[in-house]
């Protein structure tokens, strides 16, 4: 057992490092020159563009129509990052080296501490959930392995029950939007590479990478935004802070990894990248660094649509507020900067960009006209907006109160700043996310409200690094004597209660979540033991349904089946019944709750359901009264029960 | 502090941390978390035999089991049996002596806490 454990570790470790790090290094050193970008930047932004080449390269194959094997996904990217090399070994002269960024004993001691802290609050607590039993980690699951399995994109679809006319029947395959070709080919790469199963550790640990590596993004992120400043160390080792141990636990952060919230958290990691080209562009003036913005924005909106529209949104804001608090400079740069934007590299990517949508892979929701229903008028319910008190208890109070801080001092300082477009940038991320989340209908987006503004962490965690920092070095910096030995007390004592303040503001918010116990590794693995004897006795024309109110790790059970997203039928949340919007059958929800019922009989006969799966604590005891059912599985949690007629 | 120190601090931290919790997944798999559980079914759910299994993912190892009728007054055939933790113990047995045409019970129980389950057919 130890011998097959370490040769799996083995084989993961190596997996990732080949899709997730090797070559989106070697092809940023391709392009650009080694003294570019420190070692910790050329690490950081590596490994995102490594995510996007993976899944670029997937996509390829898969459009020439090579089966999506471990050979040709190895042999593709090991070629792509070989080619890379040796392009970047062409490309160095004499001693080049990576730009220099060094920091103290104190403040490299200080990172360290920080990204430990972090990872090791947001390990405690996934201690029980790196087990995978919830739901979203489920159906992102089961597409990715119709991937693994049929070597090929699948079309996502789905079968749902019909009612029409007094019959019940399962409908034709019809296309779904919900799934984002990146948040799939994420995990079918690490699977069909590694050769480790998707039950198992590997899916959890995966994102808890991911979501490790967005905040070291935010971190370099925070240190090229601020890169005139003579604290932007400073600066970005606090937004460390604030987006690290603190809320740690909270969404978007270890409560995600757990939820297996994929695309949200893949793009959170995409963002800062793709905010750090950007603003690396507008500081100095290299095709490179435009081409690298467009490209990680095209990766973004083949991970996650909503974080790609959130990103547009925040984008839009920016050029809007560039307009209006540099109208000069602006208008100036953009035509200083239009023979770049209009350079063959550039235009180059766009005609890439549209034959790559066009011809190699459409993603679902521009196909399925998705993006029709999130524009217009609020609809939903969970979309109308959120207070300022349910705002504030998304992100925490720490992050709002500084996060509001550092939005005033950065509106103050625009004008006068030589980090104005940093500062533009960082106040449009979270203004337009502000916006979007607690005033859809001024923007008539309707996008979940919650969700949205969960985004916000990452620039309030930035702004209220800076908000801290401005405070202080106005207050130490002052030319009298007096009003410095004054300030100096003064914000001394103020500084140890604001950062008391804050660690207890955010260690208690994590200890709260610690505190519980939400994850039951005993249960998923008595729904996987079910699943797994329940696939092994059913034939093909055997219909299963069961239960996702009460069975822990249900979206798991089609992970054993593999027949359709939307096998086996399945009772749903009781309100999705009654809201007019996503259920229009009752057969999934009548079989469970009543199966005694003259209704409940027509619809185990029209659709052909002949074995049940339920929870044996809440919904055994309308099965075992009724003579047709047989009851030929128990363990602790669940039974399953065959019909005879 | 060079920056290759700090990547390399935290990349071992990182790769500590997960190797550890990929051993506590694969411990969860493979053996029994707080008190298990356990578990029986029949061989053949959809046939009339009567052949089932218990399968023990729990520490406790003793286990009972008889088939009765249904209102439980008669027994028709019973035993004990040593199930270790993670094994699956197949149980076959002739159906000969049990009467046809009607409910049949197998019920075992966990001679450590009592706990029992049950699993039916009717015999045609």
């Amino acid at each position: 057992m130890m011998l097959s454990f370490i040769s799996q570790q083995f084989a993961f470790y190596l997996t990732l490092l080949l899709l997730f790090f090797l070559p989106g290094y070697f092809l940023l050193g391709a392009v650009f020159k080694k003294d570019s970008f420190s070692f910790f930047e050329h690490v950081i932004i590596g490994s995102g563009l490594s995510i996007i080449t993976t899944d670029f390269t997937i996509l390829v194959l898969d459009r020439a129509n090579i089966p999506l094997t471990r050979y040709s996904l190895a042999l593709s990217i090991l070629a792509i990052t070989a080619v890379a090399y040796f392009v970047s070994k062409k490309g160095q002269t004499g001693n080049s080296s990576f730009a220099k960024l060094n920091f103290t004993k104190k403040q490299g001691m200080l990172i360290i501490i920080l990204i430990c802290s972090t990872v090791f609050i947001k390990a405690y607590y996934l201690r029980n959930a790196v087990m995978p039993g919830t739901t979203d980690l489920g159906h992102h699951l089961y597409w990715s392995k119709v991937i693994a399995e049929t070597h090929h994109i699948p079309e996502y679809t789905q079968r749902d029950v019909i009612s029409r006319d007094e019959t019940n029947m399962i409908g034709a395959p019809k296309k779904i939007s919900d799934f984002i070709i990146g948040e799939q080919l994420f995990y079918s790469s690490v699977s069909i590479v590694s050769g480790i199963g998707f039950i198992s550790y590997f899916p959890v640990l995966a994102l808890f990478l991911v979501n490790t590596m967005s905040i070291l993004a935010l971190f370099i992120l925070a240190l090229e935004l601020f890169r005139n400043n003579p604290r932007r160390k400073s600066i970005a080792i606090l937004s460390l802070l604030f987006i690290g141990p603190l809320f740690s636990i909270d969404p978007p952060q270890a409560k995600f990894v757990a939820g297996g919230v994929t695309g949200n958290l893949i793009a959170n990691f995409l963002v800062p990248l793709t905010l750090y080209f950007y603003i690396r562009f507008f500081h100095e003036r290299t095709r490179g660094f435009l081409f690298f913005a467009l490209l990680f924005s095209m990766g973004l909106f083949y991970t996650h649509h909503l974080t790609g529209f959130m990103f547009l949104i925040s984008f839009a804001s920016f050029v809007i507020l560039s307009s209006v608090f540099n109208f000069k400079e602006f208008f100036a740069l953009i035509k200083d900067k239009s023979k770049l934007l209009l350079s063959p590299q550039i235009i180059g990517f766009f005609v890439f960009a549209l034959i790559f949508v066009a011809a190699i892979y459409t993603p679902s929701y521009l196909t399925n006209k998705a993006v029709t229903t999130v524009v217009g008028a609020v609809s939903k319910a969970g979309h109308g907006g959120l207070t300022l008190n349910q705002f504030r208890d998304t992100l925490g109070e720490t992050r709002i109160v500084w996060g509001m801080m550092g939005l005033l001092f950065a509106i103050f300082l625009i004008r006068k700043s030589a980090e104005k477009f940093s500062l533009i940038m960082v106040s449009a991320w979270a203004g337009a996310i502000f916006l979007v989340s607690m005033f859809p209908d001024i923007v008539k987006i309707d996008l979940p409200s919650g969700r949205a503004a969960n985004y916000a962490s990452y620039p309030l965690s930035i702004l209220s690094a800076f908000a801290i920092v401005t405070l202080a070095a106005k207050s130490f910096c002052s030319k009298n004597a007096v009003i410095q030995k004054t300030s100096s007390r003064f914000f001394l004592g103020a500084f140890v209660l604001l950062v008391s303040f804050i660690m207890i503001n955010g260690v208690s918010d994590n200890v709260g979540y610690l505190m519980k116990d939400n994850f039951y590794p005993d249960k998923i693995q008595e729904t996987y033991a079910a699943s797994s004897y329940l696939s092994s006795k059913m034939s093909g024309q055997d219909i299963l349904a069961d239960d996702h109110i009460y069975i822990t790790a249900d979206s798991f059970v089609k992970l054993f089946f593999m027949r359709d997203y939307n096998f086996p039928l399945y009772r749903a949340n009781l309100e999705r019944y009654t809201n007019n919007v996503d259920k229009d059958e009752f057969c999934t929800l009548w079989m469970i709750s009543g199966p005694e019922t003259p209704d409940s009989e027509k619809c185990f006969r029209d659709l052909g359901v002949n074995f049940v799966l339920v929870n044996g604590k809440t919904d055994a005891a309308q099965f075992e009264k009724l003579g047709n059912f047989q009851k030929v599985y128990s363990n602790n949690e669940l039974n399953a029960y065959y019909r005879t007629n | 502090m060079s920056e290759k120190k700090i990547i390399i601090v935290i990349s071992v931290f990182v790769l500590v941390v997960f190797s550890a919790l990929s051993w506590r997944e694969m411990k969860f798999q493979t053996g029994t978390y707080r008190n298990g559980w356990w578990g029986i079914y029949f061989n053949d759910p959809k046939g009339s035999s009567l052949d089932f299994t218990i399968n023990n993912e729990s520490k406790p190892e003793k286990f009972s089991w008889k088939v009765t009728s249904q209102d439980g007054s008669t027994t028709f055939l019973q035993g004990t049996e040593n199930v270790s933790s993670g094994e699956k113990r197949e149980l076959s047995f002739s159906s000969q002596d049990i009467p046809q045409s009607q409910k049949i019970i197998i019920k075992v129980t966990n001679g450590s806490d009592g706990t029992e389950k049950d699993i039916y057919k009717t015999l045609p």
